[in-house]
């Protein structure tokens, strides 16, 4: 028992180098950070440059993935639409786990009415989607990068709150939490070096999912113009422009496509690949 | 005739050795009894005669059912055989059910799997199985799922699954395990009816040795994977010839000796070196079998080797004190009541109530060591919990040295923490798996916190971790580390750490096996003596309670029916119930007497009964 058990923290790096599903999806999702990081100081046109003279290119040496119908290069748009991405998605996540996990550890801890208080007003939120808050926060503050990302983050509070909760109650009533109790230690500091530290995988696991989802999200709003505003490139945006050239010029909507699809089966599959690696459960089995 | 037998068995698993020449037989209609510890390989062995083996065994050898061998057959030879020619009944009646199907269709699977018959005659046929069983339909209808029925009545579905198609063998493992004592016995009646009426031969897998003695026709042992010993019953526990057998039996019936408080410290005791675990958690047994030496820094009861405490850290009781009299109460409960909110019914209605504990009075003295004996459910961790403070009473109080917790300031909730320390059952559970052992033994002196500086916390550490019989070197090890017996010692030094006056004990052996149980119930024994505590052990095992307690109350659905000192409660119960447990509870001594006052050839004894196959 104690030998296997040995075995398999040793071999995690090993066990991560033998998952395919992991490593394909820590590729993809590198690349795509890659990417937007390599945008801040090299792009090989500015995204943001009308060129009517070289508008709707096809891929050349020049422009890889051609023009638009502005003239802008497509591939350096791609790159900076991977910022807006990231950005968006990172911060909505950020904001989910800032605000969600700890309301869920303390509706947890305290149970009873304070409990139940935050998890209906967590049900209250869940009950409205990304784009309705989208909506409501651009007519009090107009539309922007930041609006997205506020909607796709409250959006995200409840997932991570209900996480939380989900995850912390069994561990409450596990001995080793009742022993801490007897050691007179309180709410807060049992969440802090008990309850946390053996939920942080499943919070891992579905942050990765929720910024899948967040790339999502963001193209959404951008492609019905709630998110990142014009010049700025975005992916939901590119899908939105290419759709009136469809028939004309396909490429432009696939590739946008493409990046969203690409990115968020990356983010998926690194999902999948840590759940399996740092769920000690699943481990054993593979 | 022998009916099942396994010849030189040889099993691994990814080349890892498991089985080695293990060889046993049983004959027509009789009772094997297979006698192990755990990780000596005995439901392996059962495994393997079902083909039922993990991924990446290889078995070498002979398996043999009526002349059949098994390990030859295929995957699809073997699913007939399954359930119709061997049947297997599991330890875990909650699992072994599916919680989704009635339990008629459960049992009538078994026929329409083997026979393929109609639905209608599968059905009919069950509801005779499942009379068999004690579970006749009017009563029981078929119609009923796993979760509406009692562990016990979930185990006779699982039997009447078994026996339903007459096998040739049955296999049990650890069947009445995981029942109370009552149940327990009646289950165990059923099977050996069955076993009787039918001819069929069973294989028994249990770690109980009063079971076998009350039970089997013949025994063999199992240790590391291979057999030590085997003969009949009355053989083998009349003339044991192999060491591990002895110390099976020595543990089994072990009765820790208790000193008085202001003994001498304890030398260890030569020749009482008790059989190691073989759980080899990696020095494990090693340690286990030693018991914990004099040693100048371990914890004295008069702080000897200590500086004392800023004057006000005294907790064990004075010798002088002791000797007065029993002393003021520690901990008292006064008709405590602790309900729990059943479902709401309706919106609109209050929602049920149920209670756990029902107006329960105790006091346990300092140095005393109280028992409190009672079946799964009658509210009796439920009542530990409270009078930890964990769980606020809906009535009654909880008094600490004469003050209510109702009362109390948080300086007095540390104060009370301080002196009442707890035990929990499971050894696996009860260490938060990602901190290392020190941390964890240390978690309690949150409580003294500014009280101690680093060093003093390192040295009671290293001091609690040899009290117990580990090495202070033992700190830095994780929890899954150590065996299930180590485990269970760190939790017996993380409720010393603070130097409690009283320590709750729930369960704190069930979880183990006999041989390590032994040396955990020495080392209570032992610590008890050496520092004064006061226990209030709370199990379900008489057989463990009447070791250690002086006084007992016996717990059932939420009250106490009896209390006594432990001796003429045992002696001479006065309540029904005290009497029913008492009955139940497998003892060996009893048991061997009843056998010996059998006439010869009364018992099921091999070849006699007709086989009704």
């Amino acid at each position: 028992m104690s030998a296997t058990m040995a075995a398999g923290r040793r071999s995690l790096a090993a066990r991560a180098l033998g998952h395919p599903s992991f490593l394909l999806g820590a590729a993809i999702s590198l690349v795509v950070a890659a990417m937007a990081l390599l945008s801040f100081v090299w792009t090989p046109h500015d995204p943001t440059v009308l060129d009517i003279a070289r508008k709707l290119q096809p891929p050349s040496a020049t422009h890889w993935l051609g023009t638009d119908q502005y003239g802008r290069d497509v591939l350096s748009m791609i790159m900076h639409g991977a910022v807006t991405s990231m950005a968006v998605s990172f911060v909505a996540v950020g904001i989910g786990l800032g605000l969600g996990v700890p309301l869920g550890l303390l509706a947890a801890a305290r149970r009873g009415l304070v409990g139940e208080a935050v998890m209906r007003a967590n049900d209250f939120v869940f009950a409205f989607p990304a784009l309705i808050i989208a909506i409501m926060l651009r007519d009090i503050f107009g539309p922007g990068a930041i609006n997205a990302m506020v909607a796709i983050g409250i959006f995200n509070v409840p997932v991570f709150a209900r996480l939380a909760y989900g995850a912390a109650l069994p561990l409450w009533t596990r001995e080793f939490v009742m022993a801490a109790r007897v050691a007179g230690k309180g709410g807060g500091l049992i969440t802090l070096e008990h309850i946390l530290p053996n939920m942080l995988s499943l919070v891992i696991v579905q942050a990765t999912i929720q910024l899948s989802l967040g790339v999502l999200a963001e193209a959404a709003l951008s492609y019905v113009g709630l998110g990142v505003q014009p010049p700025a490139p975005s992916w939901g945006r590119m899908l939105n422009e290419a759709q009136t050239l469809m028939a004309l010029a396909p490429r432009l909507a696939l590739v946008p496509g493409l990046a969203i699809v690409v990115t968020v089966m990356g983010l998926n599959l690194l999902g999948d690949g840590l759940r399996d690696l740092l769920d000690p459960r699943l481990a054993r089995e593979r | 005739m022998t009916m099942f037998s396994v010849e030189g068995l040889d099993l691994s698993i990814y080349g890892l050795p498991i089985l080695k020449g293990v060889s046993l037989s049983v004959g027509e209609g009789e009772i094997l009894g297979l006698v192990g510890e755990s990780g000596s390989g005995k439901s392996m062995t059962a495994l393997a005669a079902m083909q039922l083996m993990p991924r990446g065994a290889q078995a070498r050898g002979r398996i043999l059912l009526d002349g059949e061998d098994l390990l030859s057959k295929s995957e699809a030879q073997m699913c007939a055989l399954r359930g119709r020619d061997i049947g297997m009944v599991f330890q875990e009646p909650m699992t072994a059910l599916n919680p989704l199907k009635t339990i008629g269709a459960q049992v009538a699977e078994c026929f329409a799997q083997h026979l393929g018959a109609r639905r209608a005659e599968c059905t009919a046929w069950a509801g005779q199985a499942l009379e068999r069983v004690g579970l006749p339909p009017s009563r029981f209808p078929l119609d009923r799922y796993p979760h509406e029925l009692s562990g016990g009545q979930r185990q006779r579905v699982v039997i009447a699954m078994a026996v339903a198609l007459k096998p040739k063998l049955i296999i049990a493992d650890e069947p009445t395990t995981a029942l109370d004592v009552t149940t327990q016995a009646q289950i165990l009646e059923l099977m050996r009816e069955l076993v009787a009426e039918e001819g069929t031969s069973l294989l028994m897998i249990t770690h109980d040795l009063a079971v076998v003695a009350e039970m089997a026709d013949r025994v063999t042992v199992m240790r590391h994977g291979e057999v030590v010993e085997e003969g009949t019953t009355a053989a083998f526990f009349s003339g044991m010839r192999h060491p591990y057998s002895k110390a099976l039996l020595e543990a089994s019936t072990h009765v820790p000796a208790r000193r008085k408080l202001t003994a001498p410290p304890i030398l260890p005791r030569e020749g009482e070196v008790a059989p190691h675990s073989g759980d080899g958690g990696g020095g494990a047994a090693a340690v286990e079998g030693t018991a914990p030496s004099p040693d100048p820094t371990r914890l004295a009861p008069r702080g000897a080797s200590h500086p004392p405490l800023k004057g006000r850290d005294q907790p064990y009781p004075s010798p002088s004190r002791r000797e007065e009299g029993p002393g003021t109460p520690i901990l008292v409960a006064q008709s405590v009541v602790r309900e729990y909110r059943g479902r709401r019914r309706s919106l609109f209605k209050a929602p049920e109530k149920r209670r756990a504990v029902d107006a329960v009075s105790l006091a346990v003295r300092p140095g005393e060591s109280v028992g409190l004996v009672g079946e799964s459910g009658c509210g009796k961790s439920t009542l530990a919990r409270t009078l930890m403070a964990l769980e606020p009473p809906q009535g009654g109080a909880v008094l600490f040295r004469g003050r209510s917790f109702a009362d109390f300031s948080a300086a007095d909730l540390t104060a009370m923490r301080r002196a009442v320390q707890v035990v929990f059952q499971d050894p696996y559970g009860s260490f938060d798996p990602r901190h290392k052992a020190g941390r964890l033994v240390a978690e309690p002196l949150h409580l003294l916190r500014g009280e101690i500086d680093a060093a003093e916390r390192n040295r009671r550490i290293a001091a609690v971790l040899r009290d117990v019989g580990l090495r202070p070197e033992d700190a830095d090890k994780y929890p899954h580390e150590f065996s299930g017996g180590q485990r269970q010692r760190l939790a017996i030094a993380r409720a010393l750490i603070t130097r409690p006056a009283l320590i709750i004990l729930d369960e704190p052996v069930s979880a183990l096996d006999v041989s390590i149980r032994a040396q955990v119930l020495d080392l209570l024994a032992d610590l008890q003596a050496e520092h004064g505590l006061a226990y209030l052990f709370i199990s379900h095992d008489l057989t463990v309670v009447r070791a250690i307690t002086d006084r007992v109350l016996v717990m059932r659905a939420g009250q106490i029916v009896e209390e006594g000192p432990t001796a003429e409660v045992f002696a001479a119960p006065r309540h029904a119930y005290t009497r029913e447990l008492l009955a139940a509870s497998p003892d060996l001594s009893r048991a061997l007497a009843a056998r010996a006052m059998r006439p010869a050839g009364a018992g099921p004894a091999a070849g006699e009964v007709p086989s009704g196959g």
